[in-house]
Parts: structure tokens; sequence; C-alpha cells
């Protein structure tokens, strides 16, 4: 488990960006980081892996500092920046070098995913594309088989069926001991992947809960005209109408539409935090 | 133990520290071949021409540049080993890889000491082996002359390398430091640096100087900074011609044991003053 207690953080000694923060990541799930520009996403990766580090409190796994980066902590964790750095080798020498400090790693899996992502595995690394090297990053990423992967902006340069295998191979790498943590802003390309949602805000969680609750909680409905003021719980002009966010009122299932529930959370979230009667979760 | 330094993960980094710069490697071993056959080619034409044998001496200094080219190299192989601590991306692959600081650091340490020493000497042997070669085949008796000129024995003698061997490790100390504490320019930042110390040091002697210590005495030494420490007398001050001579004695004798004395406590003051900065990157500056 990830906990980060009273943590505070912030670039400059009097611009906080963290302040008493507190999270808790439990083994066995898909987080979905989600936030505005400059909310803290990338910062609070950086902090989990050990890259930043807190001016007070502690980021720790299974009791173990993060900052500390101890080669066995981070023999554990894959951080996969938006922007990552791939030396002009060839594929093959890349593995022969890198995948030795994961213990774990499965070869045969890296090859697979590189075969579901169509990269030819002969070439230098650096004669890739920007989608391509994603595409690399992601395979391996993936078949390090670490117990945390921490993942920002996988899916931005990646072209549509990419999008798809990117989901179905995450999909099938979680597993009870792993925790993976999603910071995107292509919420679409998550559907289906990314359980709880996580919204971040001026370095402070306010909302983090499972799909299952929120469908359970809310409603996505279509309406042709617009509603009145306190008739919805959020509403957004679309194509031919608007959807229509509001409490679900007979435990009906429905699907919820992720950039509409965040719109509507970022833009007044005290209606939805007291649906959920939700102080901060932690 | 195997928390500051495991031999596994050692070996891991110097793999992938060798299997990156491979191909810079193996670009500066081949210029240093064809730098050495140049060399070998313009060093064969003052004696072999007029005077076949025996060498003149001078002959023989033509191959000391040899160890100059790759104090050279040392320093441009050198500066730029913490290239991946440039950029942010860099930095996170780096910062990221499973080993402790001591193994990080160690890796680049003997990939820029042994290693390279080790691919100057092969290029050293390539050079020869291919001069031998050609000087072999060439009719001798139409050129009267060898086209080439081999290293002779003399140069490839440890103590012809040992002041050598000096000057490279406090270069590469000094070097390796400044590569591990400037982020980027780390060459030009370097030279401004060693310009700006050289310019203080002087600056500050002339104002000593002006400031009343005159009377100053030389033993051939000319920058202000070597008569700073080597033979001012305050002024107004009488002093005997025998005292001035035994002065100067103990401050030569002084200087050789501090030259000395330079020799081996800068490379390991700057050794460990470049451990210290990558342990704080790592630990304090993060990305």
């Amino acid at each position: 488990m990830i906990k980060i207690e009273n943590l505070n953080f912030g670039y400059r000694k009097k611009e906080v960006l963290f302040n008493q923060f507190n999270l808790a990541l439990s083994p066995g799930n898909i987080y979905g980081l989600l936030g505005k520009n400059g909310a803290g996403k990338t910062t609070l990766l950086k902090l989990i892996s050990g890259l930043l580090y807190p001016q007070t409190g502690v980021c720790t796994y299974n009791q173990i500092l993060t900052f500390k980066r101890t080669p066995e902590f981070l023999s554990e964790i894959f951080f996969l920046p938006e922007i990552s750095y791939l030396p002009a080798i060839k594929v093959k020498e890349y593995l022969e070098i890198y995948s030795l400090f994961y213990p774990r790693f499965d070869e045969n899996k890296f090859y697979s995913h590189l075969k579901d992502f169509e990269i030819e595995s002969g070439k230098r690394l650096t004669s890739y594309s920007y989608g391509q090297k994603k595409k690399f990053s992601l395979a391996f990423a993936l078949a390090a088989n670490t117990k945390i992967i921490l993942l920002d902006e996988p899916t931005n340069g990646l072209d549509i069926p990419a999008k798809s295998v990117f989901r179905k191979l995450v999909a099938s790498s979680i597993d009870d001991e792993k925790i993976f943590v999603i910071s995107t802003h292509q919420v679409r390309d998550m559907k289906h992947l990314i359980d709880p949602i996580l919204i971040l805000e001026k370095g402070e969680i306010i909302f983090n809960r499972q799909i299952a609750e929120i469908e359970q909680k809310l409603s996505l409905e279509f309406m042709h005209e617009e509603p009145k003021p306190g008739q919805v719980l959020y509403y957004e002009n679309t194509l031919g109408g608007f959807a229509v966010l509001n409490e679900n009122n007979n435990g009906s299932e429905n699907e919820i539409d992720i950039e509409l529930l965040f719109n509507a959370v970022v833009s007044d979230n005290q209606k939805i935090r007291s649906l959920f009667h939700e102080e901060v979760t932690v | 133990m195997s928390k500051v330094f495991n031999a596994k993960r050692f070996f891991m980094m110097i793999t992938r520290e060798f299997t990156l710069n491979k191909k810079n490697l193996l670009i500066i071993a081949l210029s240093m071949v064809l730098i050495g056959i140049v060399i070998s080619y313009f060093g064969a034409k003052p004696y072999t021409i007029t005077r076949p044998q025996p060498l003149p001496a001078y002959t023989v200094k033509i191959y000391e540049v040899y160890p100059f080219i790759v104090l050279v190299y040392c320093a441009i192989i050198v500066t730029y080993s913490f290239m991946e601590l440039n950029t942010p991306d860099k930095k996170i692959d780096y910062l990221m890889l499973p080993a402790t600081t001591a193994e990080k650091y160690f890796s680049k340490f003997v990939y820029t000491t042994f290693g390279f020493i080790l691919l100057a000497t092969l290029a050293l042997a390539v050079n020869t082996l291919f001069v031998k070669l050609m000087n072999s085949n060439v009719p001798y008796d139409y050129y009267k002359e060898n086209i080439f000129i081999f290293y002779r024995q003399k140069v490839l003698q440890p103590i012809n390398y040992w002041p050598y061997l000096h000057y490279y490790l406090v270069l590469h100390a000094v070097l390796f430091f400044a590569g591990v504490y400037f982020v980027k320019l780390e060459l030009p930042k370097i030279l401004l640096t060693v310009i700006a110390l050289a310019l203080g040091i002087n600056l500050f002697s002339l104002f000593l100087n002006t400031l009343g210590v005159v009377g100053v005495y030389s033993f051939g030494y000319n920058t202000n900074f070597q008569r700073f420490f080597t033979g001012y007398i305050p002024a107004g001050k009488q002093i005997s011609v025998q005292s001035m001579y035994a002065i100067g004695e103990f401050q030569r004798q002084t200087i050789i044991v501090l030259e000395y004395l330079a020799l081996f406590i800068v490379p390991i003051f700057f050794w460990i003053l470049g451990f210290m900065r990558l342990r704080e990157i790592e630990v304090k500056d993060g990305v």
C-alpha cells in the first residue's frame, strides 16, 4: 500500500502545492488521476516515485520511505513520464541492459506487447516516431511486472487502435498486488479502465470514489431542453441537447461519462460532495 | 553492505555505460588511431630523409604528443560523463534506475578511468600494428625512408607515462566533479570557472602587493600567484643574503612537497566532492 501522510510540498518556499496532503492507494486498483493543468498530478507521481522530496510529511510504500529511493523500492516501481527517454540503441540491447534491473521482467510478455502495438523490434529506438516510442515504453513498463506502475499521460501520441490495445494490456496486467496510477486528461481513452477516480484540484484530492459507487449515486441523462436552475446537479451543452448529471434516485444501472463527472466535480464540487457525504476521502 | 554496494547491480550499471556509449567510444578510438597515424607519418619525415640513423632526440618527443591527445579526449569524455542529468527525461530515466548512488557513481568512474585508459592503450596498439605493417610492406630501397614511424619502446615504458597518469587523475577528478555539478554547457562553464579562478588569484595577489607587501624576489617564478607563495618579504625588513637563500631553498622544497600532495589530494578531494554532489541530486534535488 502507498500511504501519503501530512505531506507538504512546493517548488518554492512561499508557493505551497500540497498542504497537509493525505492519500492511500491500495493494491489491485487502477487509479485514474484527473485534474486541470497545474493541479499537481505529475508532481504527485514524482513524490510517490521519490523523484521529489516532501518538505514535511512522508510517502511510504509498505512502510518504506519512497524518497530514499533504495534499489529494492526502485525495482518495484516503474514511472513512465509523459516524455520518456530512449537511448540510441536497438530493442535487444535496451532489453539486455534495462530488463536486468527488474527481477520479474517478462521478456515473452514484452515481445508480445510489442506485437500487439505493431512495433518492429529490430529497429534502433531513436528511429521510432513519438507514438512508437510511447508504445515501446508502455510495452516495457507493463512487462517489467513491478508492483507500482505510474503512467503520466500514457495515451498521448497513441493512434486509435493503440489506445484500445493499451486498455486491453493494462486490464490484463493488473492483479491483487499491483497498483496502477494513471494520470491523464484523455478520460475517454480510459473508459472501463480506471477505477477508482481521483480528482486533484490545487494540490487537494477533492474526489476519490469507486466507479460502482458513482454509478449507484449519479445518473447520466440526455435532455433536449435546458434544465432549470437547481433541477439537476450539473449539465453541459452537447450536440442536439444537454448532457445532464443527476442524482440516481431509482438505483438503476447506468454508465457515467467521466469527463462530465470531472467537470461537475471541478465546477461545483459541494453538491457532489454532499451526495457522497464526502469529506475529502483518505 | 549490499544496501550500499551490490556487485551484480554495479556490473549491470557498467554494462549499461558501455552499451550506451559504445558508438562514441568507437569514434574516439578510431580518431585516436587516425591522429596517431598522422603523427607517425609526420614524425618519420625529419630524420629519415637526411639522417636515417640514429633517431634524434626530438623525434621521440613527437610521440609524447600521444599522451597529450589522451588527456584532451579524457577532458571531453569525463566532462560529458553525466549527460544523463542534462534533461528532465534523461534525468528521470537515470535516477529511477534501481541502483545506489555509489553504484551509479563508480560505474561512471570505472568507465572514464580504467575503461578509457584501456581504450587509449588499445588505440595505441592498433596504431603501432598498422604502422609496422605499412613499413614492412614499403620497398625501403626505393623510398630510402620509412613511411611511418612507430612508437618506440622508450615511449611505452611506464616511467614515461607516470606524469601523464598523474595529470590524467587530477584532470579526471576536477572534470568529473564539474560534470556532476554543471547541468548544462559543462565544458564552457568549466573553462570560464578556470579563467575566473586564475584571474581571482592574480587579482588577490596584486591586491596584496598594493597593500605594501613589497620587496619581491624571485627564483624563476613569474606570476603574481607564484611570487605570493614563494617570495614576498614585508616592506622595510632587512634580510641577509644567506637567510634569503635559505628561505628560498625552504620554499622550493615546500612547493615540491605541495605539488606532490596536490597530485594525490586534489583527485581524492574532487572525487569525494563529485560523489557528494550526485548523492545530493539523488536525495535532495530530484527532478
